[in-house]
C-alpha cells in the first residue's frame, strides 16, 4: 500500500496528461484510417484501446519494482532478447518479404525487435554504470564504456538489420548513440564517431556511384528503391514513391486547417498503404492541418522535455542513462516517422509511437515509460540540494 | 572530491545538447510541414481535386436501308443484352464477385438443351478453372510458394508457379455452379476499361433482363441494354450488294483497325466489311451517345454527363426497285436454269448469268442480278456481287463505241459502206462476220452485227486506208491508234471505273498487245473485257445522248427522325445525278449510232428483231456473242459469251440494261439466253410500271368517286 501510495504520489502527470493527449490522438487517427481496412470502423479503435490499456497495465507493473533492481535482470534479459531475435532470423515468420516475427504456442505473435529496443536500453545503462562504478582512469573508462557500448549494441542492430528491419535497426542505432552521448564519454571520442559516421555515409555514396558492384553486397535492391522513392517520389509515383507521393499530397493538401475529420480525400482513397500503422500521420496531417500537426508535435515535444527534466533531476547515472535511452528510441522514431511522410527522410516501416495502431509498439512504448516514471518516482529529492 | 563534482555537472550539460538536438530535429520537421502544407499546400490541394476524365461510347442503332418505294429491306432487330463496363482499376476479386452475383440472375446456357449446356461447360479450359480456384483460395494457393520464391519469383511468376501446383483433386472441388460462374467471369475478363463489353446477347429472355435491370443497383458496370441485329427483309435477294457487318466478336476487322480506331470507334464495334454497310458506313453508324465520367484521385466517379446525345444512324434510301429486283433474280434465274437444262453437256461451263438494270439519265441502279448455278450443290446462289467483279470479253455490243470511234477520228463518215466479207491479212486468220453481208453501211453494220465493218474501221485508224484489202496482205499499223480507239472506249466507261458507290469494282482486263489483230478483236469486243456495269454505263450514255453518268445505289439519306418507328425521316441529303463526262463525239454522230441500235432489235434483219420488233416499249440495243476458251487438262475448248445491252423506250429511254452470260457452249439450237433475259427485263419493267399507274390511277379514281360522293 505504502508502495503505491508513493508512486501515485510521485508521478509526473504532466507526462502522463500528454500521454492521454496522444491516446486521443490516436483513436481518433485510427478511426478516421480504418475506414478503408473494415467494414466496421471501430474494429481497430476497440482493439488499441485495449492495448493502450494492457500497455498501461504493463507501465505500472514496470514502477512497481525500483530501477535499479534492474541492474541485476539486465544481463538474462538482454540474452533473451538476443536469443530470440536469433530464433526470429532461423525460424521466424514471413510476411510481406521480412522475416520479423516468431509464433508462440497459442498463436500470439510476438516481434521481438520491438521489445529488444528496452532490452538494449536496459542493458547499455547497466553496462555504462557498471563501469563507471570501477575506479578507472578516464582514458581506460573511456575505452572500456566506448567498447562495451559499441559490442552491446551492434549485435541487435545487425540482426534486426538482417530481417530485413532498417528502421528498428536505425532505432537502435539512435537508442545506443544517445545512451553512449549521455554516458559521459569524452567529447573528442564523440566528434570522432560522427567523423566516423559521416566517413562511412561517404563512402557508400562513393562507392554507390564509383563500384556499384561492391555496394550490392551490402544493400538489396528494395532498400535502394526506398532511397529513389524518397528522393524523387514523382517520378517514381507508380512504384516506390508510391506511398509517399500519395502521403505528401495528402498532407500537403491539408493546409492549415485540414479537410476535416474523415474528409481526407487521400486517406480515404485507399492509396496511402498502412495508413492506420506506419503511415498514420497522414491522416493528422490531411484531416486537421498544419494546426493539428503542430499540435501533435508539441505534445510530443512536451513529452520529451519532461523526459529530459526527468533525466536532469536523476542524480544517478543509471537513471539518467535509462531516460537517455528512452528519449534517443522516442526522438528518432517521431522523427524518422514524420520525416518519411513529408520527404525529409527515406520511408521505413517504423510506427509513430502511441499513435500508430499495434500492439507490440503500444505495449513498448508504454514499458519505457514506465522506466521513465520508475525513475522519476525513486528519484530521491534534495531539498536543500545545491 | 571537486573532480566529482565537476563530472556530476557535465551529465545535466549533455543533456541540455540532446535537448537542444531534439528541439532541432523538431524544428526541422515544423519547417518541413510548413513548407509541405503552407507554402506548397495549394499545389497539393490542386493535384487532389484534379479528376480525370473519362468517356464512355454506347453503341446506337444502326441505320436501317429502303429501297426507291420505301418499303423496307434491312432492319434492325432488337436483342436484350447484358453488358459490362468495367470502372478503372478493377481487380479480379471484384469480378469474381460480380460473376457470383450474376449467376443468380442469368443462365450462360440454354437450359433445355443438354449438348448446348455440356458443351459450354466443356469450353472452360484448365487454366480459367485455375485462376477461378486461386480466387477462391487466394491464402492456400500463396501458401503453395517455396520459401525462397516469394522473394526471387516476379509476381507473374509466381503466380505461374502457383497455377502450375493446383492439383486435379483441388480442381474437382469446382462444382457446376462454380463453372457457371467461370464462363460469367469470363465474359466479364474480355471487357476494357470502361468500354461496354457484351456479357450475353444471344437468347436473353425478358425474365432475365428484368432481374438484372431491377438489381444493377448491386451489380456495378453491369448495364442491361437493347443491342440491334441486322434483318433482311428480302432474304438472300440483293444481300451480296448491301453486304455485311463484323460481329461483336469479330469487332473492327483487323485490316482496317488503325482506320477506325482514328476514327473513334471502339474495338469491338460492328462495322460494314462488305457492299453498302461498308460504303455507307459513316452514315449508317450513326452517333454514339457519349457520356463523360469525372473520376477523383481516388477513383469514385464524382460527375456523370452526357456530352454527346446519341442518335441512330442515317437510313439509306436506295435506287433499287426491291420489288423488281426480285423479278429479275427470277428472270435471269429461269433462264439459266433452262439454258442448263437445254444443253448440259454443251453448257457444262455454264453457270453465270448477269444483269444490270440503271436508269440512263440519272444513273439510279433498278436491279442487279448475278445467278450462280453451283454444280457441287447443284443450287442457284445470288451472286450479285459479279455484276461489279467479274469482267467478260461482251463481243459485238461494243460496236457502238467502235462505230463512233470511227467517227470521230474521222476514217468514216455517217453513211459510209463497205464489202462484208471475210478479211485475210498475212499470217492470221480468217476473220469475217457471222455471214458475209456483202455492202453495208455503218446503220446495217450495227443492225446486222458486221465485224467486218470494224476492222475496215480498226484498220483506217491504225493507218491503213486500202478499200477492199487486199488478200492476205500485211497491214500498215501504227500503234497508236490501239491508245486512240481505248481513248474513245473510256468515254463510255469502257475500261475505266464507272464511279459506281461500291468499295470494290473490277475494271477488267487490258489486252498488252497493241498489234492490228488485236486492235481488229478489240473492235469487235473480242480482246479487253468489261463488267456488266461497265457496259451499262456505255449504253446509258448513248441512250442519253453522250452523257455518261455515274451510276449509284444510293438514292437518299434520310434523318433517323420519323415520328412512327417505321416512318421515313426527313430527307438528310439526296444524291444528284452526276455526269461524270460528255462523250466528244458530236451528237448527230450519237443519234446515228441510236438508230443503228434501234434497228438492231426493231427493223428485219435486225439480229434482236425476232425478240424485240413487236414491242410496245420501242427497245433499241445491241446483241453480241464473243469467243471465249476455256481450258481444260491443257485442251482449248471454244465456249461463247452471249451478250445484249439496250434501252427503251428507244426515243425517250428510262430504262438501260446489259446482260452478259459467260461460257455457254457453242452449239446449233442455244437458247437465246441474252435475248431471253433482255426481254424478260424490259417486259417486266414496262409491265410494273402499268401496274403501278393503274393501281395509281385506281387509288385516284376511288379519291375522286369519294369526293364525287361528298358532293
Amino acid at each position: 500500500m505504502n508502495i503505491i501510495q508513493k508512486i501515485i504520489d510521485k508521478l509526473d502527470y504532466v507526462l502522463l496528461f500528454s500521454l492521454l493527449m496522444l491516446f486521443i490522438i490516436s483513436l481518433v487517427s485510427i478511426y478516421s484510417a480504418a475506414g478503408q481496412y473494415s467494414q466496421d470502423p471501430s474494429y481497430y479503435l476497440i482493439r488499441q484501446a485495449i492495448w493502450y490499456g494492457i500497455g498501461f497495465f504493463a507501465m505500472m507493473m514496470v514502477l512497481v519494482l525500483e530501477y535499479e533492481h534492474y541492474r541485476t535482470l539486465a544481463i538474462p534479459l538482454y540474452s533473451v532478447g538476443i536469443i530470440s531475435l536469433l530464433a526470429v532470423h532461423f525460424f521466424g515468420k514471413e510476411s510481406k518479404g521480412a522475416q520479423r516475427w516468431i509464433e508462440l504456442p497459442g498463436g500470439i505473435e510476438l516481434q521481438p525487435s520491438e521489445f529488444m529496443k528496452i532490452l538494449l536500453i536496459i542493458m547499455l545503462a547497466t553496462a555504462i554504470y557498471k563501469i563507471s562504478e570501477k575506479n578507472l582512469t578516464t582514458g581506460r573508462r573511456d575505452l572500456y564504456t566506448l567498447v562495451s557500448v559499441a559490442l552491446l549494441g551492434i549485435v541487435p542492430f545487425y540482426l534486426i538489420f538482417d530481417q530485413p528491419d532498417l528502421g528498428t535497426a536505425l532505432v537502435t542505432a539512435a537508442i545506443t548513440g544517445t545512451v553512449l552521448f549521455i554516458s559521459g564519454i569524452s567529447m573528442n571520442i564523440i566528434l570522432l564517431i560522427i567523423a566516423g559516421v559521416l566517413g562511412i555515409l561517404g563512402l557508400l555514396v562513393w562507392l554507390y556511384i564509383y563500384q556499384p558492384s561492391i555496394f550490392d553486397l551490402f544493400f538489396k535492391e528494395h532498400q535502394m528503391e526506398r532511397i529513389y522513392g524518397w528522393l524523387q517520389p514523382d517520378q517514381y509515383a507508380s512504384s516506390f514513391g508510391y506511398q509517399l507521393s500519395g502521403a505528401r499530397m495528402g498532407i500537403g493538401s491539408g493546409q492549415l486547417f485540414g479537410s476535416g475529420f474523415e474528409q481526407g480525400t487521400m486517406s480515404q482513397s485507399g492509396r496511402v498503404p498502412e495508413i492506420h500503422t506506419d503511415f498514420i500521420f497522414t491522416i493528422i496531417g490531411e484531416e486537421f492541418g498544419f494546426i493539428g500537426a503542430a499540435v501533435l508535435l508539441i505534445v510530443y515535444f512536451i513529452l520529451i522535455y519532461r523526459m529530459i527534466i526527468i533525466a536532469i533531476n536523476c542524480r544517478d547515472k543509471f537513471g539518467t542513462c535509462l531516460v537517455a535511452g528512452v528519449i534517443g528510441l522516442f526522438s528518432f522514431q517521431i522523427f524518422q516517422n514524420i520525416g518519411m511522410t513529408i520527404g525529409l527522410m527515406p520511408i521505413t516501416g517504423i510506427t509513430l509511437p502511441f499513435v500508430s495502431y499495434g500492439g507490440s509498439s503500444i505495449l513498448t512504448n508504454m514499458i519505457a515509460i514506465g522506466i521513465v516514471l520508475n525513475v522519476h518516482v525513486h528519484t530521491k529529492r534534495y531539498m536543500f540540494d545545491d | 572530491m571537486i573532480k566529482k563534482k565537476k563530472k556530476k555537472a557535465q551529465l545535466p550539460f549533455r543533456l541540455n545538447i540532446l535537448f537542444f538536438i531534439v528541439f532541432l530535429m523538431f524544428s526541422v520537421l515544423i519547417i518541413q510541414l510548413g513548407v509541405v502544407q503552407i507554402l506548397n499546400g495549394e499545389k497539393y490541394e490542386e493535384e487532389i481535386n484534379k479528376t480525370v476524365k473519362d468517356t464512355t461510347k454506347i453503341p446506337v442503332p444502326r441505320g436501317k436501308i429502303y429501297d426507291r418505294n420505301h418499303d423496307l429491306v434491312v432492319d434492325n432487330k432488337p436483342l436484350y443484352s447484358i453488358t459490362y463496363t468495367p470502372p478503372k482499376g478493377v481487380q479480379a476479386k471484384d469480378k469474381l464477385e460480380l460473376a457470383q452475383k450474376l449467376s443468380n440472375y442469368i443462365t450462360m446456357y440454354d437450359t433445355t438443351d443438354k449438348k448446348d449446356k455440356k458443351a459450354k461447360l466443356k469450353s472452360i479450359s484448365e487454366r480459367q478453372r485455375k485462376e477461378y480456384w486461386y480466387l477462391l483460395h487466394e491464402e492456400e494457393a500463396v501458401a503453395k510458394l517455396k520459401d525462397g520464391e516469394l522473394e526471387k519469383l516476379s509476381n507473374a511468376e509466381q503466380y505461374k508457379t502457383i497455377l502450375k501446383r493446383i492439383t486435379d483433386e483441388e480442381l474437382a472441388e469446382i462444382t457446376e455452379k462454380d463453372e457457371h460462374i467461370i464462363l460469367i467471369k469470363r465474359e466479364l475478363d474480355k471487357a476494357y476499361s470502361l468500354t461496354p463489353q457484351i456479357v450475353k446477347n444471344e437468347n436473353v429472355t425478358s425474365e432475365e433482363y428484368a432481374k438484372v435491370a431491377e438489381h444493377l443497383d448491386e451489380l456495378p458496370g453491369i448495364n442491361a441494354t437493347t443491342d440491334w441485329n441486322r434483318e433482311y427483309l428480302y432474304d438472300e435477294t440483293f444481300k451480296n450488294i448491301l453486304g455485311n457487318i463484323s460481329t461483336e466478336k469479330i469487332g473492327l476487322p483487323a485490316e482496317k483497325l488503325q482506320y477506325y480506331l482514328a476514327k473513334g470507334y471502339s474495338r469491338n464495334d460492328r462495322v460494314g466489311t462488305s457492299g453498302l454497310e461498308e460504303q455507307y458506313e459513316d452514315v449508317l453508324r450513326g452517333r454514339k451517345e457519349q457520356i463523360q465520367y469525372s473520376t477523383n484521385k481516388n477513383g469514385k466517379i464524382v460527375d456523370t454527363k452526357t456530352v454527346v446525345k446519341g442518335e441512330r444512324g442515317k437510313d439509306l434510301v436506295l435506287t433499287v426497285d426491291m420489288e423488281f429486283q426480285e423479278k429479275v433474280d427470277e428472270v435471269v434465274r429461269k433462264e439459266l436454269k433452262t439454258a442448263i437444262n437445254k444443253f448440259p453437256y454443251q453448257n457444262r461451263f455454264l453457270e453465270d448469268a448477269l444483269a444490270v438494270v440503271l436508269n440512263p439519265q440519272t444513273g439510279e441502279i433498278l436491279a442487279v442480278s448475278g445467278q450462280h448455278y453451283d454444280r457441287d450443290e447443284k443450287k442457284f446462289v445470288d451472286n450479285s456481287y459479279r455484276t461489279l467483279y467479274d469482267a467478260h470479253r461482251p463481243g459485238s455490243t461494243v460496236k457502238g463505241a467502235s462505230v463512233l470511234a470511227g467517227y470521230q477520228s474521222g476514217v468514216i463518215s455517217p453513211g459510209d459502206a463497205f464489202y462484208d466479207r471475210p478479211l485475210k491479212i498475212a499470217g492470221t486468220k480468217k476473220m469475217g462476220s457471222w455471214m458475209n453481208l456483202g455492202y453495208v453501211n455503218d446503220l446495217d453494220a450495227l443492225r446486222r452485227s458486221s465485224n467486218v465493218y470494224m476492222f475496215y474501221i480498226a484498220l483506217r485508224m491504225g493507218g491503213d486506208y486500202r478499200n477492199p484489202f487486199p488478200n492476205n496482205a500485211s497491214v500498215k499499223f501504227n500503234n497508236s491508234a490501239f491508245q486512240e480507239m481505248r481513248n474513245y472506249f473510256y468515254q463510255f466507261g469502257l475500261g475505266v471505273k464507272t464511279g459506281i458507290d461500291f468499295p470494290f469494282e473490277s475494271t477488267g482486263y487490258v489486252g498488252q498487245t497493241p498489234q492490228a489483230g488485236n486492235l481488229l478483236h478489240f473492235a469487235i469486243g473480242q480482246y479487253d473485257t468489261y463488267t456488266p456495269m461497265q457496259l451499262a454505263q456505255y449504253v446509258a450514255t448513248i441512250a442519253n445522248d453522250g452523257y455518261r453518268v455515274r451510276p449509284h445505289f444510293l438514292k437518299e439519306i434520310r434523318n433517323p427522325d420519323g415520328n412512327a418507328e417505321d416512318e421515313l425521316g426527313t430527307i438528310y441529303r439526296s444524291k444528284n445525278t452526276e455526269v461524270l463526262n460528255r462523250v466528244e463525239m458530236d451528237s448527230s454522230y450519237i443519234k446515228r449510232v441510236q438508230e443503228g441500235f434501234r434497228q438492231a432489235l426493231q427493223s428485219p434483219g435486225g439480229t434482236g428483231y425476232s425478240y424485240f420488233a413487236n414491242k410496245d416499249y420501242k427497245p433499241a440495243g445491241k446483241t453480241g456473242t464473243a469467243e471465249n476458251e476455256v481450258f481444260v487438262n491443257g485442251n482449248k475448248i471454244y465456249t461463247e459469251n452471249l451478250s445484249l445491252i439496250g434501252y427503251a423506250p428507244y426515243d425517250e429511254p428510262e430504262i438501260a440494261f446489259a446482260v452478259i452470260v459467260p461460257y455457254l457452249g457453242s452449239v446449233r439450237g442455244q437458247h437465246p439466253i441474252q435475248h431471253k433475259i433482255g426481254e424478260g427485263i424490259l417486259d417486266t419493267y414496262f409491265e410494273l410500271k402499268k401496274e403501278r399507274d393503274q393501281g395509281e390511277e385506281k387509288a385516284k379514281d376511288t379519291k375522286e368517286e369519294e369526293t364525287d360522293s361528298d358532293e
